[in-house]
């Protein structure tokens, strides 16, 4: 049997794929609407989000060996089976557009300021989409490798910036007064938590068993709290006042730290673009074999190659032609209002029907 | 055979996409690598005097047969002007990433710095954690300095500050320190002052910042109070009289608890610090017994109190601005209120009840009777 993935690289495959692009944002966004509440927002979605993904690896777990599109067509029928995957398809191309796009403008503002964007997204796509032409499984094992790389820098990096914060700028962490706050602010945050659909492609196997769901259970709130260490050291360094002033806030936070005993590596942005780079190759990775994985379930007769080659140059195509405008707005209007039809509405309907048809 | 060709197919495209290079490659000699911005504002114009680095010459001094540092000025009605002058007196594109110390002249001080800090903020190859001085010297006088040890004037500003910091004699304010400042209102902000006295670049106190203006200065002789405040581990010496020997103490701030409350519209904060003060020598050696410890403790906690009443009352009475970080504290508790209200107004007319306890510890060779005479 093809494209399965052990729990441990599930686990990697959606940590590494949520956290890789929202995060540059991440903290200007929950500046602007939660304020100093951001962690009780971050818990309230890792939660919310934590149970969707729950439900669709629930019906993996329910439909073993199955991937979205075999399960629906059990559940609904082939034609609303077909159409669940043109949505999926469509969300998943446009997001990888879109998102790359979004990677190259950050990468033009404030590392590369001369390369232009054309390129740096076309040099983007060639390494993804080489790296997802090797299927899921094997993009399961680099990611288990570069996963632990990318969290284990994140981590040393956030720790090192919160010694060098303070942490009365980010006091009180409760505040009775701002409480509707942080509910509000959930919309600001669907797009840090969204990419678990990534298992909408990926048969469960025997040997995944049910601890799958806690897998991804425990990956989701894994990003949750992952999160609430990266925007309250950002708000640590940059105080929360100052970090609505900037677009990139993390790579803005990471500017201003300093530690001066590692000799040659005082600056610790050089470590952090590194291990985002990573985490972005990882993204698009999955995401490009995510797009492929659909589209060959469409068109069963097309070669894996002329999949990926589809996929890719439909994104690049996409992504680089709107302005950079219109390009932001894409991405926002897809994740914050149609994100959560692959990732919430389709699954909770097909879950429905799964039990309603007593399965399980 | 589909696959082989797709394989040499990505193979052709990724060689030839590594041989096109980066667009923003470009070698260290081939950039004015900065090490000091002096920024100055005189007769309705922006000027810049910067230090930079001779790669080639490999940094020697010029005494040593290098190519050492050269200076270089740049002036204009604003400060775009300055910079484009600068750009076209400069033989390689100005890098800004090795800037090690900022200074502001007095004039420029007095003129408001926000537009150059915000000028900062937006340049990228800006590092966040550049420390940020204010001089009464005339630039040039500034920069041409002749340094001890370090390579270059920039260093050796940062340098002193720095070491400075790590005694717990100073505090150092950065690029980012200030931007967070000045994103909120009606807080001020202090900057260490550099003059060249004697020849010599030296630090001579701290001068006062609202709304990004220069308010006043502060003498260095007065900063214990304020390293009180804002030091992380502030430490000084004091000494004590009595009519036939001197004491000389090592007194470390050990702790500091703040407490802001808010009440009827009034603010209150309840200050306690601890000291250590550490008994280094005395002019003649004689046994100290308890009674007279008892006396030096209480002379000790009147010395300390009163250097930190007179750096609040500086703060509250005349400079009427919070650049002792009050803000913070109260912020952390009173987050609603302190959005509503107007701080600085509030800040000058708030309460503040300071407790300072001063525990004396004999030194190495001193000679503490513990046993009642």
């Amino acid at each position: 049997m093809t494209d399965q993935v052990t729990n441990r690289q599930l686990f990697f495959i959606i940590v590494i794929t949520l956290v890789g692009f929202s995060i540059i944002e991440l903290p200007k966004s929950l500046a602007e609407s939660s304020g100093r509440g951001a962690w009780i927002t971050l818990i309230i979605a890792s939660i919310s989000f934590g149970v969707l993904a729950a439900i669709l690896a629930y019906l993996g777990y329910l439909f073993q060996g199955k991937t979205l599109f075999e399960y629906s067509q059990l559940l609904v029928g082939k034609l609303l089976a077909s159409f669940f995957v043109m949505i999926y398809l469509v969300y998943f191309t446009i997001i990888l557009a879109f998102l790359n796009r979004s990677a190259a403008e950050v990468i033009k503002t404030d590392l590369l300021i001369k390369t232009p964007i054309w390129y740096t997204m076309l040099f983007m796509l060639i390494f993804s989409g080489y790296a997802a032409s090797k299927g899921i499984t094997n993009v399961g094992r680099i990611l288990e490798y570069y996963g632990v790389i990318i969290i284990f820098l994140a981590i040393c990096i956030h720790i090192a910036m919160f010694f060098q914060g303070d942490l009365i700028d980010i006091k009180p962490f409760y505040n009775s007064a701002e409480k509707i706050k942080y509910f509000t602010a959930l919309p600001e945050v669907i797009i840090a938590f969204l990419g678990f659909e990534v298992l909408s492609i990926i048969p469960f196997s025997r040997h995944n068993g049910k601890k799958a769901v806690v897998y991804v259970i425990g990956a989701m709130l894994f990003v949750g709290l992952f999160y609430i260490l990266i925007v309250e050291t950002s708000f640590m360094v940059l105080s929360v006042e100052d970090t609505k002033n900037y677009k990139n806030t993390l790579i803005a936070a990471m500017r201003r730290v300093e530690i001066k005993h590692l000799q040659f590596l005082v600056r610790l942005d050089i470590i952090f673009f590194m291990a985002w780079i990573f985490a972005l190759f990882s993204t698009f990775t999955v995401v490009t074999c995510t797009a492929a994985g659909l589209l060959k379930k469409l068109f069963p007769s097309l070669k894996r190659q002329w999949n990926l080659i589809v996929i890719l140059v439909v994104a690049y195509m996409l992504g680089v032609l709107p302005s950079t405008r219109l390009a932001s707005q894409i991405l926002t209007v897809t994740t914050k209002n149609l994100g959560l039809v692959p990732a919430g509405v389709i699954p909770i309907i097909l879950f429905v029907i799964a039990k309603v048809k007593r399965y399980g | 055979m589909g696959n082989k060709n797709f394989r040499s197919l990505t193979m052709v495209l990724f060689v030839g996409l590594i041989l096109v290079g980066c667009w923003d490659s470009g070698n260290i000699e081939q950039q004015n690598n900065v090490s000091l911005v002096i920024v100055d504002f005189n007769e309705e114009q922006y000027s810049f005097y910067i230090e930079l680095a001779n790669v080639l010459g490999g940094n020697l001094r010029d005494d040593q047969g290098g190519g050492g540092y050269s200076i270089l000025h740049a002036s204009g009605p604003s400060l775009i002007d300055a910079r484009d002058q600068l750009n076209r007196r400069s033989d390689y594109p100005v890098f800004l990433g090795a800037t090690r110390a900022v200074v502001f002249t007095q004039r420029m001080a007095d003129k408001g710095i926000e537009e150059y800090i915000n000028r900062i903020r937006r340049e990228y190859d800006y590092r966040k954690s550049v420390v940020l001085l204010t001089s009464p010297t005339e630039p040039f006088l500034l920069i041409s300095d002749e340094t001890e040890n370090d390579r270059s004037v920039g260093d050796a500003i940062e340098h002193t500050l720095e070491n400075q910091k790590n005694e717990g004699q100073t505090v150092v304010v950065t690029v980012g320190d200030v931007l967070q400042i000045i994103a909120l209102e009606n807080v001020g902000f202090l900057l260490p002052q550099i003059s060249s006295e004697e020849e010599e670049n030296t630090l001579t106190g701290y001068t006062v910042f609202k709304d990004a203006k220069r308010i006043g200065t502060i003498p260095a002789e007065e900063r214990k109070g304020i390293a009180y405040f804002l030091c992380s581990n502030p430490a000084f010496y004091y000494e004590t009289k009595d009519e036939n020997n001197h004491f000389i103490f090592n007194v470390v701030m050990v702790k500091k608890n703040i407490k802001p409350l808010y009440k009827d519209n009034q603010i209150t904060f309840e200050i306690d610090m601890s000291f250590e003060c550490e008994l280094l020598y005395m002019n003649k050696i004689t046994t100290i017994t308890k009674e007279q410890q008892k006396h030096l403790s209480e002379e000790l906690t009147k010395m300390i109190e009163d250097d930190v009443i007179s750096a609040i009352k500086d703060s509250q009475r005349t400079y009427r601005t919070d650049y002792l970080g009050f803000y913070k504290y109260f912020r952390a508790k009173f987050l609603k209120e302190f959005k509503e209200m107007n701080w600085e107004e509030k800040y000058t007319q708030a309460e503040i009840k300071v407790k300072v306890k001063a525990k004396i510890e004999g030194g190495q060779g001193v000679d503490f009777n513990e046993k009642e005479e």
